[in-house]
């Protein structure tokens, strides 16, 4: 029989789990894989938002893309292709990818304790301009930040970025233990002067107009071209591990409790893959009522999106396990085209 | 996202709102496509309705 090796304290930090990212490497995409939206959301690969603050000019796609870095195991990234360029920013004009994490998820690290423990993030990107770009970690609940730079050297060329941060002791710097957006981490393709200024260095009580950017980052926003990220990962410690490739099952199952869509059909109609993808009432009293559980706790009660024939739901009586739509009038209804969105 | 029309949702004692129901508009088969956004702080889509309810941009019914 063979004998099972104990990793060692020092190597705990490789163990399973240990991202604190999900969806780093772009495999999920529920809402979609191709957006032109310039305004702020959840468009394409789960948990990622892309924020463009108060562009006038600015056309993008940002899509999953099958580009990646070879050899590296990863099957997909995040792309933004700048198709009309910003080409003054305002002042107040801002474009940024966003990832939050919940507090009750980094409580671990012991933030606003002589404890507070550091973290690696490492990144895959390509970028076809090149110099100084701004990633800014926010502890939103402390409204302090520490803003970090990484530099892309060579133009359409894939390159490996790592970023090690100290952990926050200050005493005000712990995370709230609940479902709330805690830890944001961030990349800025362009930022405004309302967003930069004189940057505390480390970990500091955070002003838009100082910490936010750098005041010498590319404005990347400004001509037209293109970005790709993938392979992020965010770990505690001061080592960049190997990526902690995760099967698309379990990283889909992560992503749920932010966003379900349970098919992707947006017209009811029969599909020779999905039936027919509808959720049909149930009798209930004087009307119908329409169940549609959840496959994990969602973090919160989440929004519902959704398409409705015959009739009109008058009652909603739905949780963060499930949605529970009642028509008090129609005892025989459907819906289609639905999604549950309990992002940050 | 366009807004054809926002209304509140009540829960069964008829006093208690739940949710802002938002009408998004309806497709070629007569079937239409809403929105039910909880009234909790915690949702970051009720924290923008409410931004533009305050900026005057948009108006919630209290029923139909």
């Amino acid at each position: 029989m063979a004998l099972s090796k104990i990793l060692p304290a020092s190597q705990e930090q490789y163990a399973g789990a240990r991202n604190l990212i999900i969806n780093g490497a772009m495999q999920v995409a529920q809402r979609g894989t191709s957006s032109t939206s310039v305004t702020a959301g959840y468009y394409t690969v789960d948990r990622f938002n892309f924020s463009p603050i108060a562009t006038d000019e600015l056309a993008v796609t940002h899509s999953q893309s099958t580009t990646v870095p070879s050899g590296q195991g990863f099957a997909n990234s995040w792309k933004l292709e700048v198709t009309t360029a910003e080409t003054a920013l305002a002042a107040d004009e801002l474009c940024i990818l966003r990832q939050q994490i919940e507090g009750q998820n980094l409580q671990h690290l012991a933030y606003g304790t002589s404890s507070a423990k550091s973290l690696t993030l490492s990144f895959w990107v390509r970028s076809s301009l090149i110099g100084k770009y701004s990633c800014l970690f926010y502890n939103l609940d402390a409204t302090r930040t520490n803003l970090q730079s990484f530099t892309i050297n060579t133009a359409d060329t894939w390159e490996y970025k790592t970023i090690t941060i100290d952990g926050d002791t200050d005493s005000g710097a712990g995370f709230d233990n609940d479902n709330g957006g805690s830890l944001q981490v961030a990349w800025i393709f362009a930022a405004g002067t309302d967003w930069t200024g004189t940057p505390h260095t480390g970990w500091g009580a955070h002003t838009n107009t100082d910490d936010y950017a750098f005041s010498d980052q590319v404005n990347f926003i400004a001509q037209t071209g293109t970005f790709y990220i993938t392979g992020v990962q965010l770990e505690v410690g001061d080592t960049a591990t190997p990526f902690e490739h995760r099967s698309y099952a379990d990283e889909l199952r992560r992503c749920e409790r932010y966003c379900y869509r349970p098919f992707v059909s947006s017209s009811g109609d029969e599909d020779a893959e999905l039936g027919w993808p509808r959720f049909y009432s149930s009798v209930y009293g004087t009307g119908g009522t329409v169940h549609i559980e959840y496959p994990v706790t969602m973090r919160t009660n989440p929004t519902l999106t959704y398409t409705q024939a015959n009739g009109t739901v008058d009652l909603d009586v739905s949780s963060y396990i499930k949605a529970t739509l009642r028509d008090t009038n129609d005892t025989a209804f459907f819906v289609y085209n639905f999604q549950a969105d309990a992002e940050l | 996202m366009i807004i054809i029309s926002a209304k509140y949702l009540y829960a069964e004692d008829g006093a208690t709102k739940t949710h802002i129901k938002l009408n998004l508009g309806t497709n070629d088969t007569g079937h239409t496509t809403y929105k039910h956004i909880p009234i909790s702080a915690n949702s970051a889509d009720y924290v923008e309705i409410m931004r533009q309810v305050e900026a005057g941009t948009l108006t919630i019914q209290e029923a139909d």
